[in-house]
This record gives structure tokens, C-alpha cells and sequence, in this order.
């Protein structure tokens, strides 16, 4: 049965974010690329998600629900940040140009100028392994979308989609 | 393609995680449980909606024609009386705890009667044991995670009762139990009771040997009707209303009726409340 309680949601989104704020911090650097403003991302996602954790009508919906806050506070950041920082800068501050091939590199970089909307999908899929219904979720729209979203995320990365995404 | 994505996700998780991080994270944890007004706030919610919804309900049967002609004795006598048997009032710095447990009397079935005063008292009395274990847990946790003890706002567990319907040999009350801890350990249990025969009425009795179908078809089509008014007031597909269980909550209302009951979530969102559908006679 599925009762539950403020004070349950409050206990539940505390463990979720003890155990996963590294995954907090790592969305949020991809997007804002900034140490500084990744870290107050995330502590400004938590106030938020506390805020409002009473609203939370089913549990299950926790971890799409925090995802949400997080992913909007992030792109509302970076596309003020766009404004002022040059697209060439950003590549710069990758350092992991000898361990990895550049043609990997080269796709880490092209999904990070991916437009925010075709970015997150890919993010979350693919480095965040997550299902389906949960990017929906998380972005508040319907499945067959989202893989339409990262069917073209794909192809402007020059990607060649086999099959199901 | 898989294979290139998998690895560029390589290059994610390399970010280094800093220091700060885990400071900052609980930190905010920390300032979030300080900060009072929020936590009363959550209480006050859960408070909202344990009141909304916590009946822990109690039908008994009376007949009087039936009963003056069958024993032949002074009305008064046949009428089973509810009343508040012990106030039970206990407060600490955990949880204040308000119990006004009834008891039935006047049953001509004294076996009967006995059986169902004992019942309700082990019942109230595990119940209300159980919720002050919860109350010293959800303590501990509160200052294991941070809180101050003088901060704790000591959980409310109350027990009461209603009387539904008392007339033409159905006496039904409601008894309920709340705690502010979480709506999920309130609880509404009901007893339809026959007091001449000294029994459980039975859905059976009510409507007949093919009542579930009958009830369930009364349901559908009452559902049906506010779903045309307002779509998806109910759950649809699969966590949607089937049938009606072996033991199905319900009570007898004023007008004698039977009163099917579905407690929150059970067939609609938590939003809509717990759900009661009237079966007419004649219907």
C-alpha cells in the first residue's frame, strides 16, 4: 500500500542525496563547467528539493523529481553563463586530451555544445544510464520524445542509430 | 556507436568529485533539520492529512421492533449502548497520547458482547503500545540525524469514535486512530454487528449470495459517472479498481445503507481521500 508520509519523503530524499551527490556534482559540472558554480548548483538544487519535498505524493518519484530541480537550476545557469564565456573556452578546460583518443574527446566535447534540451537526454542516458520513462520524467514529457530527442542528439554527434536507442 | 558513447562516458566520470562536496551536501542536510520552521511545517502537514483520514470504524445492529417482539422485554433493554469506557491521557517529551475507548454494553448476548469489548481493547491497546514505540524511534532518529531534543515536537496519537447509525437494530459507530507520524499507521477497522442474532452482519446477509458482482457493478457504474465529470479521478488499468475483496471495509449508514469503503490510494489518488460508495436499496 502506498501510504506515505511527509516526514517519510523528508527521511528518503536525505538518504537519496547522501548517496548521490557525487552523480549531483558531475551533471552539474557538465553543464556549468565550473567548479565553483557546480557546487552551488547542487547545494541550491537540495534547498529547493527540501522546500518543496512536501509535495512529493509518491516516493518512487524522488529520484526523477530531484534530477528535475537539479537539471532546470543547471541550464538556467549555463545559458546565462553562454552569454558571457566563448563555446572555445569551455573545450579548453578539458584535460584529458592524452589519455583518450581525440575522436573520443572530440564526441565528449561535440555533446557538451550539444543545445541543452538534446544534451541532457544524452547525459543522462548514456553517462547516467538511465531508463526511459525516467529522462521523461525528468525532463516532464512522454518517452517516444525523448527518443526522438536522442535520435537527433545522435545524429548531430554523427552517430549512426542501430536499432533501439 | 554504443561503443564510443561508452567510453566518452569514461571521460564523465572522471570529474573530480571535490572535497568540499560532502561539506557542503550535509551542511545544507543539517541547516534544513535546524531550521524549524520547515520541520513544523512537514508536521503540520502530515498532521492535515492523519486527520483527514483515520477513522477506525464500528458497526453494531440493533432492531427494536424486532427485538420487543422476539424477547418480549422493556425496549431499553435490547438497545446496545456505546460509550466512552476509559479516557486515557498520557504526555511526555515524545508524543502526547489521547485515547476515549468505547465499549459496548446492553447486548443481549453477553458472550457476544464480551467477545467484542475484549476485541476492541486488545486491539486499541497494541495500537497504541505500537505507536508509542514509533514515537520513541522517529525521537531517536530525529536527534541521531541532527536535531535538537528540546527541538523534537512530540508526535500526537489520538483515539476516538463516532456513531454512525443508531436505529432499527443497526447501531454502527466509528472509531479512529491518528498519529501525526505518518498517515500510513492510521487506521479505520469495521465491525458490522447483529445484536439480536449477537454475529457479524455479513455482505452476504445484506445483499445476497451474489453480492460481489452486484456491489461491484453499483461501483463501476458510480465510478464511471465521476470519471465523466472528472477524467482520472480514479486509477486507471491496473492499479484501478477490480472488485471488491473477501473482506471488504463498509459500514451502515444513517439511512441503513451499506457503505462501501476504500481507504486512500486504495482506488484513487491520495489526493482524493478515502473513497465511499452508498448502495441504495432497490439499486
Amino acid at each position: 500500500m502506498a501510504f506515505i508520509s511527509n516526514l517519510q519523503s523528508y527521511d528518503l530524499l536525505t538518504q537519496f542525496i547522501t548517496e548521490n551527490q557525487d552523480k549531483f556534482y558531475r551533471l552539474a559540472y557538465s553543464y556549468v563547467k565550473n567548479r565553483e558554480t557546480a557546487l552551488d548548483m547542487v547545494q541550491e538544487a537540495l534547498i529547493s528539493a527540501y522546500e518543496s519535498v512536501h509535495v512529493v505524493k509518491n516516493n518512487n518519484y524522488i529520484k526523477t523529481w530531484f534530477y528535475r530541480i537539479l537539471v532546470n537550476k543547471c541550464i538556467a545557469s549555463y545559458k546565462k553563463r553562454m552569454r558571457f564565456v566563448a563555446s572555445d573556452e569551455i573545450i579548453e578546460q578539458t584535460p584529458y586530451y592524452d589519455k583518450y583518443q581525440a575522436e573520443i574527446i572530440d564526441l565528449y566535447n561535440a555533446i557538451d555544445r550539444l543545445e541543452s534540451k538534446l544534451k541532457t537526454v544524452i547525459v543522462l542516458r548514456y553517462f547516467e544510464d538511465m531508463k526511459m520513462s525516467e529522462i521523461a520524467e525528468i525532463v516532464k514529457s512522454n518517452e517516444s520524445t525523448v527518443k526522438s530527442r536522442i535520435s537527433v542528439a545522435l545524429k548531430k554527434l554523427g552517430l549512426q542509430v542501430k536499432g533501439e536507442v | 556507436m554504443e561503443e564510443k558513447l561508452r567510453t566518452a562516458a569514461k571521460i564523465y566520470k572522471e570529474i573530480d568529485i571535490p572535497k568540499e562536496l560532502c561539506v557542503r551536501v550535509s551542511e545544507t542536510i543539517k541547516l534544513q533539520r535546524k531550521n524549524k520552521s520547515n520541520i513544523r511545517y512537514i508536521w503540520r502537514c502530515a498532521a492535515v492529512t492523519a486527520a483527514c483520514i483515520c477513522l477506525f470504524a464500528m458497526v453494531v445492529n440493533v432492531n427494536f421492533a424486532f427485538a420487543q417482539s422476539v424477547y418480549n422485554i422493556p425496549v431499553i433493554g435490547q438497545i446496545a449502548k456505546v460509550f466512552t469506557f476509559r479516557v486515557y491521557e498520557k504526555a511526555n517529551d515524545t508524543y502526547k497520547l489521547k485515547a476515549e475507548i468505547p465499549t459496548l454494553s446492553d447486548i443481549p448476548d453477553k458472550n457476544f458482547e464480551e467477545v467484542v469489548n475484549k476485541e476492541i481493547n486488545t486491539k486499541l491497546d497494541a495500537a497504541m503500545a505500537e505507536a508509542t514505540v514509533r514515537a520513541d524511534e522517529a525521537k531517536k532518529a530525529f536527534i541521531d540525524t541532527g536535531g535538537k531534543e528540546e527541538e523534537f515536537i512530540p508526535i500526537k496519537i489520538k483515539v476516538n469514535y463516532e456513531i454512525k447509525h443508531n436505529l432499527d437494530g443497526v447501531l454502527s459507530f466509528v472509531i479512529n486512530k491518528t498519529e501525526t507520524t505518518a498517515a500510513a499507521y492510521n487506521e479505520r477497522t469495521f465491525y458490522n454487528i447483529d445484536i439480536v442474532k449477537g454475529s457479524n452482519i455479513t455482505l452476504t446477509e445484506l445483499h445476497g449470495e451474489n453480492y460481489v458482482e452486484k456491489i461491484n457493478d453499483i461501483i463501476k457504474l458510480e465510478m464511471a459517472q465521476k470519471e465523466k465529470e472528472s477524467p482520472n479521478y480514479y486509477f486507471q488499468g491496473d492499479m484501478g479498481f477490480k472488485t471488491i475483496s473477501a473482506n471488504q471495509k463498509f459500514y451502515i449508514n444513517e439511512s441503513g445503507n451499506t457503505v462501501i469503503v476504500f481507504e486512500k490510494y486504495e482506488i484513487a489518488p491520495g489526493a482524493m481521500g478515502p473513497q465511499e460508495f452508498e448502495i441504495k436499496d432497490g439499486t
